[in-house]
């Protein structure tokens, strides 16, 4: 019995081992080909979100919509093969081109200033064991979806005298900056701004005709071209008067967005020397109110006797307003149409964007119908009691989390007449009112937007347009390490600045906002 | 039984073991083989993952030259084994942050086409300025990574070495700068990616933008001996 066993027994390890490999390969090769099989869908998947993203982002090329579809199909095409060519990873059979099969552009059944892009592919992924039993490839389907908001933005330049060498720079880069984005469904608006802020162009569907593009089909002339640079820097007023413009055509189903451009630092608020009770002109000064009566005689003492400053200018829009859309109802309330004309004791008050002894005069403006200022046509600090505790647009002085200090008494800046004190106050304030202007566009409840930033040339305050942009990017950078006074609120729309050295970094700094922005806009 | 056992011992002692050899040696490649091909699936899927979502990162706004979105890039690619150097305190944008610790090295770029002299792109600076017309130009260069595995791949895309470049990676005149050219390689591997028309394609316009993440890993896991595992490359264009 042990013999025969052991006769029988020989070799069996050997047979049943060969035999087991009859099953073992077969599921050995299964779990390769299935993991095959898997790493090419992962490369399908990939390809197809690249080409969903490149089509959302072809969304903006042309000057219909008809040929922003074509674009983006395109873009679809391109981007898929580049990523998945034809036999790569030994693939058969891809099935990808731009017909509605395979790249569907659609508006958004829910958001009218929404498109939606969906791209579908197949492509087939060879087996190398389980062709064993018949089975030589497996087809792969990979689907992605990408969509591409409308983008409503307003273009806010500074046009002050310093950039008066790169003027057409400006212009250049301004123009290569529309003609990223599509003509018929996002809209763009311009404010340009020195001492005041003209024009105001409302954000509309047709900007590449209003304000002139630069792009790869070709370019056009408009508003942008017209820009001549000189005068001061009022950021904070052209700020709030872009985003009002936003605010009117308010449409929070799109991406909403005010890019600054400036050269320097803001050196002209607009203020309203009424607060409610009083005026804060000082009862030294010459200055005479509606009734040519001074402070001293008793003038001043009512709202009606205040003068409407820089006369013959209204504040409405649509004539040569100098401070257009102010809102006709409390000071510093964003509007939703033009207000009508009014009266309202303003003045807006240039100063020196640096400190010195021979460079300290604080002036307050150049005209201003009835007064007699102190410092003769140069008006000056001292004609004043008072600073309001915030511009015509409502943006604060020393707002909570003030970027600059500023010395208040009762929410208002007392004028101390001494030179120092007071330019500081002052100086500090544009600065303030500025980074107001830019957190009260990100915070409003209604409309909340995007704040991009572009500094250009090295006169500009990096820590200060950070905090517009609320840009996270820039808060280990040494400009915001040393001051610590950078913002991050991870809870309001978070933008970006961008610093620009010479023109060409202008023109950089641009595209890289727009393709910023088209990033946003998916 | 004790018989049984004797015969056994004496007659066929090491039958098994004998038996177990030939087995084996159709097992043990076959074992070994799927280890190393699973393996490498495995990783291939993760390293493919890993960079596509990089790259879907980056077109959405991540700056990789920025120690928190690299730190959510190394948390993301944790799996892989990615590695960078930790920003010392008070620094700001790093365009090349590589150590020698990891199994990973990421490239971040962003290129654009720039097209002919008369095109939007050249004439902004001056068509006679316009060095790099009819090429592909890095406007955004960023790495990060092990810098040792250098030595195993390259970027297909180049090293970007030539161009001036700021500590965010910007690529500074990169119409005008000869340096920001793609290198002569990696230029004609574009050109044979985006400017050919088969399948449907159609060449790049001017000013087009393509942003792409490449990553290479290696797989020191499965090194044999002294020679080095072949690592996994991925590159994505979004």
């Amino acid at each position: 019995m042990s013999m025969l066993l052991k006769r029988k027994d020989r070799g069996v390890a050997l047979i049943v081992g060969t035999a087991a490999l009859v099953m073992i390969i077969p599921a050995v090769g299964l779990a390769i080909d299935v993991g095959y099989v898997y790493a090419v869908k992962a490369k399908l998947q990939a390809a197809v979100d690249g080409a969903a993203l490149a089509a959302a982002r072809g969304l903006s090329l042309g000057q219909t919509t008809q040929a922003q579809a074509a674009s983006a199909k395109q873009n679809a095409v391109n981007w898929f093969y580049s990523n998945l060519p034809p036999n790569d990873w030994a693939t058969k059979n891809t099935q990808m081109d731009t017909s509605n099969q395979h790249v569907l552009v659609y508006d958004d059944p829910t958001n009218p200033q929404v498109r939606n892009v969906t791209v579908t592919a197949e492509t087939s992924a060879p087996t190398w064991f389980m062709r064993w039993f018949g089975k030589d490839a497996s087809v792969i389907r990979a689907t992605s979806n990408a969509a591409r908001r409308d983008v409503v933005a307003m273009l806010v330049l500074d046009r002050s005298g310093s950039m008066g060498g790169s003027c057409s720079a400006l212009i250049d880069a301004a123009k290569q900056f529309t003609g990223q984005f599509a003509a018929g469904r996002d809209q763009i608006g311009l404010v340009t701004f020195s001492d005041g802020v003209a024009p105001v162009i409302a954000p509309s569907t047709s900007f590449q005709t209003t304000l002139g593009y630069i792009n790869a089909m070709g370019s056009g002339t408009g508003a942008l071209d017209t820009i001549k640079c000189n005068g001061s820097t009022s950021t904070a007023e052209a700020v709030s008067l872009g985003y009002n413009e936003l605010y009117k055509k308010s449409l929070p189903g799109a991406l909403n967005l005010v890019v600054v451009e400036t050269d320097g630092l803001p050196n002209t608020a607009v203020y309203n020397w009424w607060d409610g009770a009083s005026y804060g002109i000082s009862a030294t000064s010459a200055c005479k109110d509606a009734n040519n009566k001074t402070r001293a005689a008793g003038g001043w003492a009512t709202a009606s006797s205040g003068r409407q400053w820089f006369g013959g200018q209204n504040l409405s829009s649509g004539g040569s307003s100098f401070i257009p859309n102010i809102s006709a109802g409390t000071t510093g309330s964003v509007s939703t149409s033009d207000p009508p004309a009014r009266t309202m004791t303003v003045l807006r008050n240039p100063i020196q964007t640096s400190h010195a002894t021979s460079n300290n005069t604080v002036n307050i403006t150049s005209t201003a119908p009835g007064c007699t200022f102190a410092g003769g046509t140069s008006s000056s600090i001292a004609d004043f009691a008072w600073m309001p505790s915030a511009d015509v647009y409502g943006n604060a002085i020393n707002p909570t989390s003030a970027y600059a200090p500023v010395t208040t008494t009762n929410g208002k800046i007392a004028v101390t007449r001494n030179t120092n004190t007071d330019w500081t106050n002052i100086h500090n304030a544009a600065l303030n009112v500025t980074d107001n202007a830019a957190y009260r566009a990100r915070t409003n409840p209604t409309l909340p937007v995007y704040v991009f930033t572009i500094g250009f040339s090295n006169a500009v305050d990096n820590v200060l347009l950070q905090r517009m942009a609320n840009d996270p990017g820039w808060l280990t950078s040494p400009d915001c390490v040393n001051s610590g006074a950078c913002s991050n609120y991870a809870d309001q729309p978070q933008g970006r600045y961008v610093h620009a050295a010479n023109t060409q970094e202008l023109m950089q700094a641009f595209l890289s906002l727009s393709s910023e922005v088209l990033r946003l806009s998916r | 039984m004790k018989s049984f056992r004797k015969s056994t011992n004496r007659s066929e002692r090491g039958n098994e073991v004998v038996e177990f050899a030939f087995v084996a040696i159709m097992f043990v490649p076959l074992i070994l083989g799927s280890f190393m091909v699973g393996m490498n699936i495995v990783k291939s899927i993760a390293v493919n993952h890993v960079v596509r979502d990089l790259n879907n990162m980056y077109i959405h706004g991540a700056d990789f030259s920025a120690s928190t979105y690299q730190q959510l890039a190394l948390r993301l690619a944790s799996g892989v084994n990615l590695n960078a150097p930790v920003f010392p305190s008070g620094t700001g944008n790093v365009q090349a942050n590589t150590g020698n610790t990891g199994d990973g090295l990421i490239w971040v770029t962003q290129m654009m086409y720039v097209g002919t002299t008369t095109e939007p792109t050249c004439t902004a600076v001056g068509s006679n300025n316009c060095a790099n017309h009819d090429s592909f130009v890095y406007t955004q260069r960023i790495v990060f990574g092990n810098s040792a595995l250098l030595q195993q791949k390259q970027s297909t895309l180049g090293d970007a070495a030539s161009s001036t470049i700021s500590s965010s990676g910007i690529v500074r005149n990169y119409v005008t700068d000869s340096g920001a050219r793609l290198p002569s390689a990696a230029q004609a591997d574009m050109r044979g990616l985006w400017m050919n028309t088969q399948n449907g394609r159609q060449p790049l316009s001017d000013g087009q933008i393509i942003y792409a993440v490449e990553g290479y890993f290696q797989s020191p896991s499965l090194a044999v001996g002294s020679t080095p595992a072949k690592g996994v490359y991925a590159r994505y264009f979004f």
